[in-house]
C-alpha cells in the first residue's frame, strides 16, 4: 500500500470498485487518494469498516454471549439464547430487563415446580394426547407445564416444518413462553428436522444483531461483523457481491434502508405507468433527427446538425454549467402550469375540471421526473461499466505490446473507477430527494446534487475522449467530483439526523422520509 | 400412520367430553362426527344472550387437519350470520386462536365457547367481512337489525324484523330469487334502489 491510503485502508472502496470492472488489484492498485488527500482531511462519508466471519466464528461469537448471559442469570443457554434474541444482542440489556420482569417468565416458581414434580410423581395425563404416561415419558419445559415426549416431538416437528426455529412457544392454551434451544435438541429427534432446526435459529440469532449481516447470495456461507452497523456498502470477499449492511439489498445510500424499500414498492406497482421512460432514442430538440444513446454521458452532440443538449431534459447543454444546472430539481410551478394548460384543453370535453387542481396528476408528473434521473443514471451507470471494460482491455493490449507502462493509463482507469462510483451515487439521490420535504434543507441537497451531476457529466464526456485526453485537466475534474461527492453524503447525513431527531423530538413518529438506522424487516 | 391416530383417539375423547358436560347453558348444544367420520365434525352453538344473533342456533363444519392437535382445526359457519369477524359469504371466522394462537392444549370445546363469545362482543378492528365491518362502525342500528333479521331468517332466532321482512318481499314479487334479494339488500344498507341497480344492472 502506498502511503496516502489511510482513508481508504479498511473500507471496501478500492476493493469494491476493481470488482466492478473485473481487474485484479495488483494489476491496478490505483491510488488517487493522493491526489484527493488535500482537498478533504474529513474521512470519506461512505467509509465503512467490518470484518468477514465464517460460520464457525458466528457460531462463536454467539456462544461467548449466550454463555455470558447464563452465568450472569443462571439459566439454561436456550432461555439465554432467546432473551438474547429479544433484546437484540445488547447484553447489558438482557440482564437488566430480565432482572426487572422477566423472572417469573422463565424461571417457574417453586411451588409450580413442585406441583408438577407431584402430579409427574407415579403416572400422570399428558393434556395433548389424553394418554397416561409414566413419569420418565413426561418432559417439563422451563415454564413449568408438562406434556408427554411423544407430544413434544410431534409438537416441535410440525412447528419447524412451518419455518420456525425461535418463537416456538409452549404447547399450553395461556402460555407463551418460548421454548429454549437446549430443550428442542432434546426432544426433537428427527434428524433433518433438527438441522432445518439449527439453520433457522442461527438464521433469527445472525438476523436479530444489528453488528451481524451475512451475504445474500445464495449458497454464499459468508458472514460480517461490524462494531459500527450503519447502512452502507459491504463487498463479499468469497462470492463478490455488494450489498448494504443492514437490510442486504443493493448498496443504496444516501437512502436509507426503509427509504429505498418504498421507492422500490412505488417502482414495482407503478411499472405500466412509467415504462415509456426506458428508451435509448430520443429526437435531437434541434433538427429532430433520430439520436441514439450508446454512451453513459448525459451530454450528446446531435451527429446531423452539432446542436450540443442533455439527455434527460432536452434542453440547451449550454444550460447545465454548473452555476445555472437545475436539471435535478422537479419544478412545481412549470409542472402545474402545464398541467392547467392541459386542462383547459380539456375543459371543452370536461367542463367538472375547471376549478380543480389536477393534483394526481402533478403527483404522476413528480414521480416520473424522479424516476426518468433514476433510470437514466442507472443505464449510464451500465453503459459506463461497458466503457471501463473496454478501456481496460485496451489498456492491457498497449501494456502487452510495451506502447507505454501501465502507470501511464492508470490516471485513465482512476477516473472510470471515480466516474462509476459517483454515478450510482447519483442514481440514489434521485429517490432520495424524491421524498424530501420542501424546504432550505431540500435545496441545499439540490445544489449539492447539481453541482455533482455537473461535474460527473464533464468527467463522464472526458474519459468517453478516451486515448487523447489532457490528463491535467482530467485530475482536476477528479479532484471536484470526489470533493463535490464528499460534501453530498455528508450533507444527507446531517439530514437524516436532523430527521431522526424530529422523530425522536415529536411524541408519535409522522411521515417523514427517514429514520437514521433502520432496523431488518 | 401414528399421528392421525392420535388425533382421532383425541377427538373421541373430545367428542365424549362435551356430551357429558353440562355445556348447554354456556351455549353449546353438541359436538358431532359428520357420518362418523373423525376427521370432519359439526358443532352447534346458540346465539349469546342480550346480542342480534340471541336465540339463535348456529351450526359449525369442523374440518381436523391430520397434524391435530398440533395444527389447528379449520372451523367455519355453516349457517349464515351477520358479522365483522365472519365472511357473510363464506362464513369463514377470523379468530386468533384459529390461527397463529392456537395451542396444542387447547380443545375444541374452548373454540366452540371462543367463536360463541366471539358473536357477542365483535372485533370490528380486525373485521373478516369489511362490508359488515364498516356497517358496525358507522350505523350501530342498521348492523343490529340487519343480525337479527339474519338470525331470524337463518338460525330460527325467535324476534322479527317486519320492515326488512317487507323490503325483501318487495323485490321477490318483482321476480328476484329470495336468497339474492337478502344478500344484496344486506350489502346495500337497505337501500332498494341500490340493490336493484347490483341484482339487474341496466
Ligand atoms: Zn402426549
Ligand atoms: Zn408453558
Ligand atoms: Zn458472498
Ligand atoms: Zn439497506
Ligand atoms: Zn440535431
Ligand atoms: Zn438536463
Ligand atoms: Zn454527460
Amino acid at each position: 500500500m502506498a502511503e496516502g491510503d489511510d482513508d481508504y485502508y479498511d473500507c471496501y472502496d478500492d476493493d469494491a470498485d476493481e470488482a466492478d470492472f473485473a481487474t485484479t488489484s495488483e494489476e491496478l492498485n490505483l491510488d488517487f487518494g493522493v491526489n484527493l488527500k488535500n482537498i478533504d482531511a474529513d474521512a470519506d462519508p461512505e467509509a465503512f469498516s467490518y470484518t468477514s466471519l465464517t460460520h464457525e466464528e458466528v457460531k462463536q461469537i454467539i456462544r461467548t454471549a449466550v454463555e455470558f448471559v447464563r452465568n450472569k442469570l443462571n439459566l439454561s443457554t436456550g432461555v439465554a439464547k432467546n432473551l438474547l434474541i429479544e433484546n437484540r444482542w445488547n447484553t447489558e440489556d438482557t440482564v437488566q430487563t430480565f432482572r426487572q420482569d422477566e423472572a417469573s417468565k422463565h424461571v417457574p416458581s417453586a411451588f409450580a415446580r413442585l406441583r408438577n414434580r407431584t402430579v409427574s410423581e407415579s403416572m400422570s395425563e399428558c393434556s395433548v394426547c389424553y394418554t397416561t404416561k409414566t413419569r420418565d415419558n413426561m418432559a417439563e419445559n422451563t415454564c413449568g407445564h408438562s406434556f408427554c415426549a411423544s407430544c413434544w416431538n410431534s409438537y416441535l416437528e410440525s412447528q419447524v416444518a412451518e419455518g420456525k426455529g425461535f418463537g416456538i412457544t409452549c404447547m399450553d392454551s395461556k402460555c407463551d413462553v418460548n421454548i429454549g434451544e437446549d430443550f428442542v435438541m432434546e426432544y426433537l429427534t428427527d434428524g433433518p428436522s433438527l438441522q432445518k432446526y439449527e439453520r433457522n435459529i442461527f438464521r433469527t440469532c445472525v438476523e436479530s444483531n444489528p453488528s451481524l449481516s451475512h451475504c445474500p447470495t445464495n449458497n454464499c456461507d459468508n458472514y460480517f461483523f461490524s462494531s459500527q452497523p450503519d447502512s452502507k456498502r459491504v463487498v463479499c470477499d468469497k462470492c463478490q457481491s455488494s450489498f448494504c449492511f443492514v437490510c442486504g439489498s443493493e448498496y443504496h445510500l444516501p437512502c436509507c434502508c426503509r427509504t429505498i424499500r418504498q421507492w422500490w414498492k412505488k417502482v414495482m406497482d407503478d411499472a405500466d405507468t412509467s415504462s415509456y421512460i426506458s428508451s435509448h432514442t430520443k429526437d435531437c430538440p434541434n433538427c429532430e433527427s433520430s439520436i441514439e444513446k450508446n454512451g453513459g454521458c448525459n451530454h450528446l452532440i446531435c451527429r446531423q446538425c452539432k446542436y450540443e443538449f442533455c439527455w434527460v431534459c432536452l434542453e440547451d447543454w449550454k444550460s447545465h454549467g454548473a452555476e445555472y444546472y437545475v436539471c435535478n430539481r422537479f419544478n412545481a410551478k412549470k409542472a402545474a402550469d402545464a398541467v392547467a394548460a392541459a386542462a383547459e384543453v380539456a375543459t371543452v370535453v370536461i367542463p367538472l375540471a375547471v376549478n380543480k387542481p389536477n393534483v394526481r396528476r402533478l403527483a404522476l408528473n413528480k414521480y416520473l421526473f424522479y424516476l426518468e434521473r433514476w433510470k437514466n443514471h442507472e443505464q449510464s451507470l451500465r453503459l459506463e461499466e461497458n466503457l471501463m471494460n473496454q478501456i481496460h482491455d485496451r489498456v492491457q493490449k498497449k501494456v502487452q505490446n510495451r506502447e507505454g507502462s501501465l502507470i501511464d493509463w492508470q490516471y485513465l482507469m482512476d477516473a472510470g473507477k471515480l466516474l462509476l462510483k459517483c454515478r450510482r451515487a447519483l442514481q440514489y439521490t434521485y429517490p432520495f430527494a424524491y421524498y424530501l420535504e420542501d424546504g432550505p434543507s431540500r435545496m441545499l441537497f439540490e445544489h449539492l446534487q447539481a453541482e455533482l451531476e455537473s461535474t460527473i457529466e464533464n468527467l463522464s464526456f472526458t474519459i468517453e475522449q478516451g486515448d487523447k485526453l489532457d490528463v491535467a485537466a482530467l485530475q482536476a475534474q477528479m479532484r471536484s467530483a470526489e470533493f463535490r461527492r464528499r460534501a453530498l453524503f455528508r450533507d444527507a447525513k446531517e439530514i437524516k439526523t436532523t430527521a431522526a431527531q424530529a422523530i425522536l423530538q415529536a411524541a408519535e413518529p409522522q411521515k417523514t422520509i427517514c429514520s437514521f438506522q433502520t432496523v431488518r424487516p | 400412520m401414528s399421528a392421525p391416530n392420535m388425533a382421532f383417539n383425541r377427538i373421541q375423547r373430545e367428542l365424549a367430553e362435551v356430551a357429558k358436560a353440562s355445556d348447554a347453558e354456556k351455549g353449546i348444544v353438541s359436538l358431532e362426527a359428520k357420518d362418523g367420520r373423525l376427521d370432519h365434525l359439526t358443532g352447534v352453538i346458540k346465539g349469546p344472550p342480550s346480542s342480534p344473533y340471541e336465540g339463535g342456533t348456529y351450526v359449525l363444519d369442523i374440518k381436523i387437519p391430520p397434524e391435530y392437535p398440533f395444527k389447528p382445526p379449520e372451523v367455519k359457519f355453516a349457517t349464515k350470520v351477520w358479522h365483522p369477524n365472519v365472511s357473510s359469504v363464506t362464513g369463514a371466522i377470523c379468530l386468533d386462536i384459529l390461527r397463529t394462537n392456537w395451542a396444542a392444549a387447547m380443545t375444541l370445546r374452548t373454540v366452540m365457547i371462543s367463536i360463541q363469545a366471539l358473536l357477542g362482543s365483535p372485533v370490528a378492528d380486525d373485521p373478516q367481512d369489511a362490508v359488515v365491518a364498516s356497517q358496525f362502525k358507522t350505523n350501530r342500528s342498521l348492523f343490529d337489525s340487519t343480525a337479527k333479521y339474519w338470525a331470524t331468517t337463518y338460525a330460527d332466532a325467535p324476534s322479527e324484523v317486519p320492515e326488512m321482512k317487507e323490503k325483501v318481499a318487495q323485490m321477490v314479487a318483482m321476480g328476484f330469487n329470495e336468497s339474492d334479494v337478502r344478500d344484496t339488500l344486506s350489502w346495500s344498507g337497505w337501500d332498494v334502489a341500490k340493490a336493484l341497480e347490483k341484482l339487474a344492472p341496466e
